[in-house]
């Protein structure tokens, strides 16, 4: 991240429309799905690994979890 | 002069939390008014003002000059107080923190004790003599939750931030203006106390269960604004002290050479970082049901008392860990040094700490065994309540071994540390029947419940805090306390202690009613002779008193090392510079390097070293 | 005691500004992690009140239409610590803002939402929704002000250069994602399960 290019900038742009269009499917998805499936039990079966799915997503890219664990200049 | 009291920061803050309130009750009434309904609603203006005039408090007493300016883009005011008028100002330093909390809990804790007074008057006779039974309740209530948050925070709040980043090697907190935001938001939790009192109080008791605290007079509403502000400087208090540890120990002090007090730290604030906004959020709720008609526990909505129990216990049994684990570390550390022998068992202590933080967090429904909880609950978290035994049992060993064949030294702070391993015993015993459900059943509510918990808490932790306090004042005030008070104090609080809890254990048995203002005439002896004995236990803090206001203000100057100690806080002068440490020592050996090949105490900063063969 | 003395007491003395950042970002995990709690005794709370009834009167579209609006708005708060970390200050006070006024629209949804509500704080159902979606929108309230005061330092200057010195923005924006992912979890649990 001691890179000021604009490449490096512009790489890590489209990280991020990357992991929203990850999200806008998976919500497209929940919302189909409690309209499709009746039962409670399959819902949920449904629902909860896509709601970890999404957020480990935003833990991960958006909120970079891994740096906190990273080398010291690398999380800088 | 005039024009200078006006400009300091309590009175800046006091002005604009009054400005705060008026503002936005004014604001509310506004509403309401428009609305067709009453301008003034105790509740909903508590609950929407006491936010802002909290707010407007931070920011007079300092928050706004020094750190609220960088938010907006500004520059900060440099910290300028000086002398004695840092204690009474937004002050960044550690060590003035440590003994504004230290200073403002022993008031609390004294101001309790008389409610306690007040308590044993009342319950010297059946039927009432002093209160009504309104008032008694009123006591009660006020009693417990202002020793609960005197036990949580004293010795965390007081010696943790005093003397964690000195144990350390470090020159302050990693969070200091968090920490000084911290300790600023516990004035305003004892005047809304005082103010519930005022205001005739509330009779729910600390726990503050609903139904009753759903329908009860607006001093709840008080309580419970109260206790989520504490939440909050219990769980940012917590952070600090995690990252500090983390990332702010001297070169070489690795985690297993970490002093234990601060192992003990660390313990208690896992806890209050992760557990205590449960406390807050049950709290909330009530508020929610008070003030805005939903129904967590109302069950005319459909909502459950017992989710209250739950939310409630998941935080409040963790609490008593908060309390006793930084107990536990100072009673261990004064043990070694006054042994004049390295800490038994070390590792095994700090990781039975853990094993206590670990655990803290699923046994919370031993306490609702008679709720009418779903049975099945209880084989479970009886089991699970004993198995904490075995890493208490641990710090017990480890406190045994420690004085095994040690030189005592027989001073105030190691009378009460070992006064603290007996009590602790006693304590720990007599928490087994409340954890067995079958004796539970009939134990739960009587004066045997209060028995235990004033054995583990005051018993326990109050008598660490004691130790802590006599063995760390030379530090703290840079003035030697007076010895002989010191032992008065002792004892007298010790046979105090005894008598007034011992017979409350018989009468708790025979099926004698806590929380109540008047008892069958059976137990009528028994409660004259309890509370004759609280007066012989209440009148030892007068020498306490005495003794620390005369030996801070007169006492002859402490040395820098008057128990030639080994770690690191004994290592700088009393009290320690303005930032702590010139050169940032570095260590290479373990904290209790007593025993070992060469003298071992009374070493130089940095030679602190030498003794690691003498380690555990 | 001196006017040197803020500038000691505290890491500022003696850390790196990278051990300074590191000591920064686990205070703000820790604080999540403790934040976290709270919502998940509100969830919790939910399922113990009201098991997995939603009623049919909820408002499924304006969900929608709210939680792809928040989702939206994490990329925008992406998009400006990316940009502040590299130095673009000027796209990072842009993005703030279009973040901030996302969040706004939000929230204007919450009370629109609030308003249309068919059901009332009084029953289980009720209890839970209006709890859970008030504390999620304080938060998202507080995040708005967080972003327009990191805009503010931005245009002071805080900013400038990037690296280590984005620290400022980035924390916020990591409040953000993190009232985000709460939603992530608040959506399903109150609009879709039944």
């Amino acid at each position: 991240m001691s890179m000021h290019g604009a490449d490096a900038e512009q790489r890590e742009q489209s990280a991020g429309v990357r992991v929203i269009a990850i999200l806008a499917v998976l919500t497209i998805i929940e919302y189909i799905a409690a309209i499709a499936i009746g039962a409670s039990v399959p819902l949920l079966v449904v629902l909860t690994p896509i709601a970890l799915v999404k957020a480990w997503y935003i833990l991960k890219d958006f909120m970079h979890l891994p740096r906190l664990w990273a080398d010291e200049e690398e999380a800088a | 002069m005039s024009h200078s009291i006006l400009r300091a920061p309590i009175v800046r803050g006091l002005f604009w939390a009054v400005v705060g309130f008026v503002l936005a009750a004014a604001l509310v009434g506004g509403i309401r008014t428009a609305m067709g309904l009453d301008f003034w609603n105790t509740t909903v203006d508590w609950v929407i003002a006491y936010p802002v005039a909290l707010l407007g408090w931070l920011m007079g007493v300092g928050v706004w000059p020094q750190w609220g300016r960088e938010w907006l883009g500004g520059k900060a005011e440099p910290y300028a107080l000086t002398g004695w008028q840092r204690y009474f100002g937004f002050s960044p330093d550690h060590k003035v923190i440590g003994i504004q909390y230290a200073v403002t809990f022993i008031v609390l804790f004294l101001l309790a004790g008389l409610a306690a007074m007040l308590i044993r008057i009342e319950l010297a006779q059946p039927g009432l003599q002093l209160f009504t039974s309104d008032q008694y309740n009123a006591a009660m209530s006020f009693h417990g939750i202002t020793m609960v948050a005197v036990a949580v925070a004293t010795l965390l709040g007081g010696f943790g931030n005093y003397l964690v980043p000195l144990m350390i090697g470090a020159r302050d907190m990693a969070f200091p203006r968090l920490n000084a935001l911290s300790y600023w938001l516990v004035p305003p939790v004892a005047i809304l106390l005082v103010i519930a009192v005022g205001m005739g109080g509330w009779d729910s008791g600390w726990t503050a269960y609903p139904p009753l605290s759903e329908v009860n007079k607006e001093g709840q509403v008080l309580f419970n604004l109260a206790v989520i502000t504490f939440g909050v400087v219990s769980i940012l208090g917590g952070i600090n002290f995690l990252v500090t540890v983390t990332y702010m120990r001297a070169p070489g002090l690795t985690w297993f050479r970490l002093p234990i007090f601060v192992w003990g730290a660390i313990s208690a604030s896992l806890i209050s970082f992760f557990f205590t906004q449960a406390f807050a959020a049950a709290l909330l709720m009530v508020l929610l049901d008070r003030a805005l008609g939903t129904s967590f526990f109302r069950a005319s909505g459909g909502g459950s008392a017992l989710l209250y129990e739950h939310i409630f216990w998941f935080y409040s049994h963790p609490a008593v860990y908060v309390m006793v684990l930084p107990g536990f570390g100072a009673a261990l550390e004064i043990l070694s040094h006054m042994s004049k022998k390295p800490l038994f068992a070390y590792r095994w202590a700090a990781g039975a700490m853990l094993g206590i933080v670990a655990l803290s967090g699923i046994v919370w429904a031993h306490h609702m065994f008679t709720s009418g909880m779903d049975p099945a609950l209880h084989a479970p978290f009886l089991v699970l309540t004993e198995l904490i035994s075995i890493p208490t049992g641990l710090i017990f060993l480890s406190a045994l071994g420690t004085i095994w064949q040690g030189k005592l030294w027989l001073q105030t702070p190691m009378l009460f540390a070992l006064a603290f391993v007996f009590n602790f015993l006693l304590g720990g015993v007599t928490g087994i029947y409340l954890a067995d459900v079958p004796t539970d059943l009939h134990l739960h509510d009587t004066y045997f419940v209060v028995a235990h918990f004033h054995y583990t808490i005051v018993g326990g932790e109050i008598f660490a805090l004691f130790a802590a306090l006599y063995y760390w004042f030379p530090k703290f005030t840079g003035r030697m306390y007076s010895e002989r008070l010191g032992k008065i104090h002792f004892w007298m609080m010790f046979l105090g202690f005894q008598l007034t809890f011992i017979p409350m254990f018989r009468v708790g048995i025979q099926g004698m009613n806590r929380r109540v203002a008047d008892y069958p005439a059976a137990y009528g002896e028994y409660n004259l002779f309890i509370s004759f004995a609280a007066f012989l236990l209440g009148a030892s803090f007068l020498f306490f008193t005495w003794n620390m206001l005369a030996s801070w203000f007169r006492g002859p100057a402490a040395a820098a090392n008057p128990w030639r100690a080994s770690t690191l806080e004994w290592q700088v002068s009393s009290p320690p510079p303005e930032h702590n440490f010139d050169e940032i020592p570095v260590i290479t050996g373990d904290p209790y390097g007593y025993g070992g090949a060469g003298p071992a105490h009374n070493r130089p900063l940095g030679g602190l070293a030498a003794g690691s063969e003498g380690g555990s | 005691m001196t006017a040197a003395h803020s500038t000691v007491h505290g890491a500022e003395g003696h850390a790196s500004p990278a051990r300074l950042l590191r000591m920064n970002r686990m205070g703000l995990w820790l604080f999540f992690a403790s934040d976290a709690l709270v919502f998940a005794l509100l969830l919790s709370a939910r399922f113990y009140l009201d098991g997995l009834h939603t009623p049919p009167e909820v408002k499924q579209i304006l969900g929608l239409v709210m939680t792809s609006i928040l989702l939206l708005s994490s990329l925008t708060a992406y998009r400006a610590e990316t940009a502040i970390e590299h130095g673009n200050i000027a796209r990072g006070r842009s993005m703030l803002l279009l973040t901030a006024v996302m969040g706004s629209v939000f929230l204007a949804g919450v009370v629109m939402e609030w308003m249309l509500a068919e059901f009332s704080p009084g029953d289980g159902y009720g209890t839970a929704f209006f709890s859970m979606t008030g504390m999620h929108a304080g938060h998202v309230a507080s995040g708005v002000l967080l972003l327009l005061m990191a805009r503010r330092q931005a245009s002071a200057g805080k900013f400038d250069g990037g690296g280590t010195r984005a620290w400022g923005a980035s924390g916020i924006v990591m409040y953000w994602h993190f009232v985000d992912v709460v939603w992530v979890f608040f959506y399903p649990v109150l609009y879709l399960i039944h």
